[in-house]
């Protein structure tokens, strides 16, 4: 395991360098959570049974996933593009999971800093906590589970560039469903009873609705649920992410990279 | 230098950059139609919204297909056009405007005009589909509609041109311009009636995603000679604004002076 | 306006931000940065004529990079004057544009995922020629550089050595009256570079090109230029012909040699052993004291030899016999 870690660590301190992209995306936050209660204030909100500071708030939590989950493809392709990917295969390590390993670093180092910045936000935002305050110290762990079990199918993303030339149109779908089927700005609630069914049978409502509805309303049978089907999509991701590796590498071998 | 040449080789450069997209043919089709679901899966978001909450003060969903449907084919015209505006950042960073420089054409339409994107093929299909929907796609309001769509697109091109020429000074700034670019298409996509005064002032001055996308839908909603003159003169001054910028800082490149890492030879 | 180029004082300083130290240096440098001057190139004056075809050499960061994108127009110096075809690079940019090619040996201007040939018309686009001379000049192009083969394969597939030729045919599409070539030979084998060297000299005597090509590779300037800089540090060393430099300055060439017999000994006038390894030797010949053939019979006479090598000295070789020459 240490070898592995030691993968996060060094994306860790590579990723504390960027700071361009760490500013950028702290602005960003602030702007989409703006335009988010701008948009609340116009419509009001008590309409879907949430008050305006509550629906900010569950913006600014769904939002810490989905601006701090790594971009694994483009390391990837990269890696393929200057072909350092076959030498990286032939390490002890398997490949992948030195990408999984680097993409948690990053992961972590952006969702500490991230924090601060959602926080902050949303607090200024809505001008005070949201109605269960104890819920944001339930989320802080429950949240960065959410993330890795995303950043694990993040790498399963990645894996298609062994396949594809460019990976990242297979991204803009998963992070529209994260959009759509993850209700990250709209609460699943307000959907169609069927959009919620299919909703609900995907991972995408594990990654970001579950978890946040149910540390907002500090829900304990909601978490319950929310937790154990992370647990299943991660373990389904784990084997997935194996077995579709494995065949990566045969097609990498068959074709050279 | 005169018109017909430079016609002749911007629809030149147009066939050689399709031509460069579609050699790679299973790319090309994969992020075009991949980018049309995109688009029309993002759209069902303000289909959610709308089944609960019928306007947005006074904003339908007609409304907002319309807008998102200006900005989708504003963003894919000008990234297939104008797609090396995206990388212009890069470009002036890495020297690679070198090449433009010693060829008789100008640096800055030729280096923009050289580069196309396969993903706009895609956001102009759901730009026509999203604007087909909102029901303001008419015969009669076509005259309209180009107008608008072709304030919007110099716009969108100029305000690229201006963040990416931030790199004649600032150095490498490749990743920053691009998040820049996201913000003005983030607050493009909203109608800008939700925004406080001072937010508005903002998108557009700093941020002039109003030109992109409210301004010419609220046009297409209610015409008033105001707001299109007030549309034109922008983008017109988007324009003068940004060639003059890259000028400028085009002067800064060929001092050799740029912020880091000038070379030594 | 008999000469191609006349570069009179030309000087080019670089202002370079200090890099900072630390968390307070760098705070410190955001609010009242330190500047240095670096002078690239140093008041540097010559003529070509036209026809002629002039190497700039030295080594890697003399300024001859510098040099060549402010004779074609792509950085202005910071004093000086310079005339190309009666032009001012700097200010008659795109006028000058039509009448001067350029190869810049690490950037490349033909599109990457398709065949040359495709670059080729759009800059008939570019320079705005005429579609049936075009055509004219293409196929000469194409079949003095032998590419005709190459023109239907997308440029990422093709070798380095055969992307440079479609480089080099690229730059004198539009007839230029001058050349420009940038490291033109980087990173090629021996083979590629010799093909591109005798093709850039074949073109040039037969339309009478004016060629100015930088490179830090001393072969490059003998198989195809007639007049030699050579600079070092902004400065001007050297300027006359290759003849003279040799004469002057390359009198030794570095001979490896790898023998069937182990051990191989012969002494000659100015033949200098520098390494001696069972089977392979390496050796450096004052040419003007014993010639490289009669080096070579001589090592024949004592043994078999199954490999062998002849070498022009390192560009820093050079320098440094100019230098010590100057002193002396």
């Amino acid at each position: 395991m240490g070898k592995y870690l030691s993968f996060s660590i060094i994306a860790i301190k590579h990723g504390y360098k960027n700071k361009g992209e760490t500013i950028a995306r702290f602005a960003f936050y602030g702007i989409i959570l703006l335009v988010f209660s701008s948009l609340w204030n116009a419509v009001g909100s008590e309409k879907i049974g949430l008050k305006p500071r509550d629906m900010i708030w569950y913006l600014a939590m769904t939002e810490w996933i989905v601006l701090s989950y790594p971009l694994i493809h483009t390391a990837i392709q990269e890696d393929i593009r200057t072909g350092n990917v076959a030498y990286l295969l032939t390490r002890p390590i398997p490949y992948i999971w030195v990408k999984f390993f680097e993409g948690m670093g990053t992961l972590l180092l952006r969702m500490l800093i991230l924090a601060f910045a959602g926080f902050g936000f949303a607090y200024f935002i809505t001008g005070g906590l949201p109605t269960n305050p104890l819920g944001l110290l339930l989320y802080f762990p429950v949240g960065i589970f959410a993330s890795m079990v995303v950043t694990l199918y993040q790498s399963i993303i990645g894996l298609f560039s062994f396949w594809l030339q460019d990976a990242t149109p297979i991204y803009w779908i998963f992070s529209k469903c994260n959009f759509i089927l993850g209700g990250m700005m709209l609460p699943l609630d307000i959907y169609p009873e069927w959009l919620q069914k299919i909703a609900m049978l995907t991972p995408f409502s594990s990654f970001l609705y579950l978890p946040v509805k149910a540390c907002l309303e500090l829900d304990a049978s909601l978490l319950l649920e929310a937790l154990i089907k992370l647990t299943v999509w991660a373990v389904i991701g784990l084997i997935a992410m194996q077995l579709i590796y494995l065949r990566g590498v045969k097609k990498l071998n068959v074709n050279g990279g | 230098m005169n018109l017909k040449n430079n016609y002749e080789f911007f629809t030149h450069l147009l066939k050689i950059n399709l031509k460069s997209l579609t050699s790679l043919r299973g790319a090309f089709l994969l992020q075009a139609t991949f980018m049309i679901i995109n688009n029309l899966v993002f759209f069902t978001m303000w289909w959610v919204f709308f089944k609960k909450f019928k306007s947005i003060k006074g904003w339908e969903i007609t409304d907002l297909c319309a807008l998102y449907g200006v900005v989708a084919f504003v963003f894919g015209v000008s990234v297939i056009f104008f797609g090396g505006v995206r990388s212009l950042a890069k470009m002036i960073d890495g020297g690679d405007l070198d090449v433009y420089l010693t060829q008789p054409k100008n640096t800055l339409f030729y280096a923009s005009s050289s580069q196309s994107h396969a993903s706009g093929w895609g956001d102009v299909v759901s730009g026509i589909i999203l604007l087909w929907f909102s029901g303001y796609l008419t015969f009669g309001s076509l005259p309209l509609m180009l107008t608008v769509l072709f304030c919007s697109f110099v716009v969108f091109v100029c305000i690229g041109i201006l963040f990416n020429s931030l790199a004649f000074w600032m150095g490498p700034m490749d990743s920053l311009a691009r998040q820049f670019y996201d913000f003005v298409v983030t607050f493009s996509i909203y109608p800008q009636v939700i925004f406080s005064q001072f937010l508005k002032m903002i998108l557009f001055t700093v941020i002039p995603g109003g030109f992109i996308g409210h301004l010419p839908v609220s046009l297409l909603r209610e015409f008033s000679w105001s707001n299109l003159g007030f549309l034109v003169v922008g983008s017109a001054g988007f324009f003068i604004l940004s060639v003059v910028v890259f000028n400028r800082g085009l002067k800064k490149y060929e001092s050799g002076n740029r912020f880091i890492g000038v070379g030594t030879n | 306006m008999s000469y191609a180029v006349a570069v009179s004082n030309m000087t080019k300083d670089f202002v370079l931000k200090e890099p900072a130290k630390g968390f307070v240096g760098n705070l410190k440098s955001l609010i009242s940065p330190k500047f240095n001057t670096f002078r690239a190139v140093d008041n540097i004056s010559f003529k070509i004529e036209r026809g002629e075809r002039l190497a700039f050499i030295g080594p890697n960061g003399a300024g001859k990079s510098t040099s060549i994108k402010m004779m074609s127009g792509i950085l202005h110096p910071t004093s000086g004057d310079i005339s190309v075809l009666g032009l001012t690079p700097g200010k008659d940019r795109t006028q000058l544009g039509y009448k001067i090619g350029t190869v810049f040996g690490q950037r490349s201007q033909l599109w990457y995922h398709l065949p040359a040939g495709d670059t080729f018309d759009l800059l008939a686009r570019v320079y705005d020629l005429n579609p049936k001379a075009y055509r004219e000049k293409k196929n000469e192009l194409v079949k003095l550089f032998e590419i005709k083969h190459l023109l239907d394969q997308p440029v990422r597939k093709l070798s380095l050595g055969q992307r440079m030729r479609c480089e080099v045919v690229a730059s004198l599409l539009h007839g230029p009256e001058i050349v420009f070539l940038d490291e033109p030979t980087i990173g090629l084998d021996v083979t590629a570079k010799s093909i591109i060297r005798d093709l850039i000299k074949e073109r040039s005597q037969r339309f009478g090109t004016t060629v100015f090509l930088t490179s830090h590779d001393t072969g490059d300037m003998e198989r195809v230029c007639d007049r030699v800089i050579v600079i070092n540090h902004g400065r001007v060393l050297f300027d006359d012909t290759i003849e003279k430099l040799r004469a002057r300055y390359i009198k030794k060439k570095r001979v490896t040699l790898m023998t069937a017999e182990e051990d191989l000994h012969f002494e000659a006038r100015g033949v200098n052993w520098l390494e001696k390894k069972p089977h392979k030797f390496i050796l450096d010949v004052e040419v003007d004291k014993t010639p490289i053939d009669e080096v070579i019979a001589t090592a024949l006479k004592h043994a078999r030899i199954r490999d062998l090598t002849v070498e022009d000295p390192q560009m820093e070789d050079v320098i440094k016999f100019i230098y010590r020459a100057d002193k002396e």
